[in-house]
């Protein structure tokens, strides 16, 4: 689905955006919108070359990955364990259920107040509210993925004599993969957009951050820069994972693949 | 020497959402290197039976006991091939891996024993070469002869199947039962076979047990007296098969469905 | 496929879930008054700030500007998607145009439009629609021109084989089909909507439910903090559950038919 990257043929792709930003270069050089909002392209890029230059945006994108990959980590750590005990014990299952659907409809950036109060507006807080941001849908994906394992598949395995721990981690974590790895990349846009977010609300650095003050402060074409920088960022990350995705997934398309065909 | 490796004794089972038992009174023994099947129309608890055999499901009441072990989980040596063999191979495991993996559970293996043994049953069940492909990419018939490869590999006391070839053409079927009599000649294992398909289980087995009913209840245990080895052809026209066809039929209680219209002048078996 | 048991909708009541929710509430309300914590109040006061809180004046001040932006936005962004999506899934050339420019605008965090938002378009109402309604757009977008996209040839062969016309196959077959798919779209696109709403309130805005929230803290007025939260909370709910009642009238067929699927 990142077809900016990898679908069609090289030039198909790229023509299309090739194409709209030199309309727009056209139309912002003729001044029928205000140039002070929307300058053209080639302004944007050379501002943008230019901070890339005084280290200023370089700076401001590791701190913004930083909070963005440690929160995502962490993420993972606690959600995917926490979603196979969920899909695999009913009795902890049933016990969570009440509590964890009175959380899920309270959007995680509604936290962002609450993490303020307790760890300032530092990067502990950014990293704090990605990381509870990003739990929630690696939770609900992993037991999902869990609780859908194919009996058909846990039974043959039972069958050979596999201990109920050995088809936990040789059966059903496996099968649940494909719902993980979405769950990955779920959390991962979550996270940016929550860590972005966090920034703009009480930030002292970050893209997010960057965007704001450049705002602000009236600088236009470096504001832009910042956006397609963030833009760039979220697009990328999409990008990677999707690479890895394919990568640990090979088998489940080419499964899936046949299973259309068959029909079945 | 005919031990008796399987013994089912009086087993009914019940499930609780249904208000019908699945099984009621069940009981019948086989001996070591027999081939038995089990035929019966569908929803008649053929396959509840043989997952309680192989400790996927207990018994509500009764007891089966397998090499004179009482069965309480899955037994060892007891392996079933199910029906849905496309959703018992793992699809992120090659052929090869796939036939290899239960070995891991068998003693005294080292890692070539295990290859060795799989590319053997491969051969045998005619998969020579496909042992790095994944099982989707194969078709229907081959997919199931993986699983029977599997099921061999592992050199199982009692081989169970569940309607092994019900989800595939009748063509292939037929290669598939020949194949099947082909490995039991050789290996002699002690077979235990479930099929809606009444021809098929006399073409395969030594006896056939008739199940009827909801709750299913056997009603007749057919001795198989026809030659071996068997042929698709001779075998099928032979009359002593039509005489068992016919009579395991009637016992099945074969109706035509009353939306069917009858034929003038014909009355029917009712 | 399918929730687990005793997660959704199951007709017995979850006893245990519910004694553990309850336990921890009252672990959180002695824990509270224990303590004495400022960031933590008693789960007791919280609820009675909710009340005091949340009555004509505030909700009319910031809980019905937020709604109707994100009403606003939504709408939008449903309208245009449907058809552009469509558009898209009948027309290969336009998919193949679009869809580049839709891939990197979508890989944009809803955030970083907000400064665009409030430079170019002011302070006002239509900055936070606008940005609520580019962002939740490419999700309907792409599943109405999957929908589109994925409708299955054999039905279409069948209506065709009957004697309907193209323009017939469309309204009896196509839109039908579509829909399943395009309402998953729509609710993706609910709840981006809904997060969207609360960050713009949050970064660039005066009112609003987010807003509040956010002031609640700045004020150090924790109670009011929570109470909006937990508000929050409870009209994402609703607003899901009006979603749901909505899609269960419409692909009420589609739900029946997903269930007897082997």
């Amino acid at each position: 689905m990142s077809a900016v990257w990898t679908r069609g043929k090289g030039l198909d792709r790229w023509a299309s955006i090739l194409g709209a930003v030199l309309a727009w270069e056209a139309v912002s050089r003729t001044g029928i919108l205000p140039v002070a909002f929307f300058p053209p392209p080639s302004r944007i890029l050379l501002a943008l070359a230019r901070e890339l230059g005084t280290g200023e945006i370089p700076r401001h994108t590791l701190t913004t990955l930083a909070a963005y990959a440690r929160g995502l980590a962490l993420a993972l750590a606690i959600g995917v364990p926490w979603g196979v005990l969920l899909g695999r014990v009913p009795v902890i299952r049933r016990a969570s259920a009440v509590l964890i659907e009175m959380l899920r409809p309270i959007p995680s950036v509604a936290i962002i107040p609450v993490a303020i109060l307790l760890l300032g507006i530092g990067e502990e807080m950014r990293f704090a509210v990605a990381c509870y941001a990003a739990v929630w849908p690696l939770l609900f994906n992993t037991m999902y993925g869990v609780y859908n394992a194919d009996p058909v598949l846990v039974d043959s395995a039972r069958i050979f004599g596999f201990a109920r721990w050995e088809v936990l981690w040789r059966v059903v974590v496996p099968s649940a993969l494909p719902f993980i790895t979405t769950g990955v990349r779920v959390s991962s846009a979550v996270a940016l957009i929550v860590t972005v977010t966090a920034e703009m609300v009480a930030g002292t650095g970050g893209l997010g951050f960057y965007v704001k003050a450049t705002e602000l402060g009236g600088r236009v074409p470096e504001m832009y820069g910042g956006i397609l920088l963030l833009g760039i960022l979220g697009s990328l990350l999409n990008h990677l994972l999707r690479v890895a995705e394919s990568q640990v997934l090979g088998w489940y398309r080419g499964a899936m693949g046949r299973a259309e065909e068959v029909g079945g | 020497m005919s031990r008796i490796v399987l013994e089912v004794v009086d087993v009914s089972k019940e499930f609780s959402e249904r208000q019908r038992a699945a099984l009621q009174g069940v009981s019948f023994s086989v001996t070591e290197g027999e081939f038995v099947a089990i035929v019966g129309p569908s929803g008649c608890g053929k396959s509840t039976l043989l997952k309680c055999v192989c400790g996927l499901l207990t018994p509500s009441q009764g007891e089966i006991r397998v090499e004179g072990r009482r069965v309480t989980g899955p037994p060892p040596g007891v392996v079933l091939v199910f029906q849905e063999y496309n959703r018992s191979l793992f699809p992120w495991l090659t052929v090869i891996q796939n036939v290899m993996l239960p070995l891991r559970k068998r003693k005294g293996l080292t890692p070539l024993d295990r290859e060795g043994l799989a590319l053997r049953m491969l051969a045998a069940v005619g998969l020579d070469g496909f042992g790095n492909h994944y099982p989707w990419e194969l078709s229907g018939g081959m997919q199931q002869r993986v699983a029977i490869a599997r099921a061999l590999a592992f050199q199982p006391r009692i081989l169970l199947m569940d309607e092994p070839f019900g989800s595939v053409d009748a063509l292939t079927r037929m290669e598939l039962e020949d194949l099947l009599l082909n490995l039991w000649t050789r290996f002699r294992f002690t077979t235990l076979l479930v099929t809606h398909d009444v021809d098929e289980a006399i073409y395969l087995a030594d006896r056939v047990l008739v199940f009827s009913g909801s709750p299913g209840r056997v009603v007749d245990d057919v001795p198989v007296d026809l030659p071996r080895p068997r042929d698709q052809i001779t075998t099928r026209s032979a009359a002593a098969f039509a005489a068992l066809r016919s009579r395991i039929f009637r016992e099945i209680g074969s109706r035509r469905p009353d939306w069917v219209a009858t034929p003038p002048g014909e009355g029917g078996p009712r | 496929m399918r929730m687990p048991q005793g997660w959704r909708g199951v007709r017995a009541v979850n006893w245990v879930g519910w004694l553990v929710f309850l336990a921890f509430l009252g672990l959180w309300e002695v824990l509270s008054r224990r303590s004495g914590s400022l960031y933590f109040p008693p789960v007791t006061r919280i609820v009675e700030t909710f009340v005091a809180v949340w009555r004509a004046q505030n909700l009319s001040a910031h809980v019905a500007p937020s709604l109707v932006r994100m009403g606003e936005g939504y709408g939008a962004a449903a309208l245009v998607g449907t058809v552009l999506g469509i558009a898209m899934g009948h027309w290969r050339r336009l998919d193949r145009f679009v869809e580049p420019l839709v891939e990197f605008f979508r890989a944009v965090p809803p955030p970083a439009l907000i400064p665009f938002a409030l430079l170019t378009m002011g302070i006002g109402d239509a900055s936070k629609v606008f940005v609520i309604a580019f962002s939740s757009l490419w999700p309907i977008l792409l599943n109405a021109r999957d929908g589109v996209r994925n409708v299955d040839q054999v039905m279409i062969e069948t209506a065709r084989m009957f004697g309907h016309s193209p323009r017939e196959v469309v309204t009896v077959v196509v839109a039908p089909a579509t829909m399943p798919q395009l309402f998953a779209g729509l609710r993706t696109s609910l709840g981006v909507a809904f997060i969207t709403m609360v960050i713009a309130e949050m970064v660039g805005s005066t009112n609003g439910l987010g807003y509040f929230i956010l002031n609640a803290q700045r004020l150090f007025a924790v109670p009011e903090m929570y109470a909006g939260i937990l508000l929050l909370g409870l009209l994402g709910y609703l607003v899901n559950g009006a979603f749901e009642r909505v899609e269960g009238r419409i692909l009420g067929w589609h739900r029946r038919f997903r269930a007897v699927q082997p």
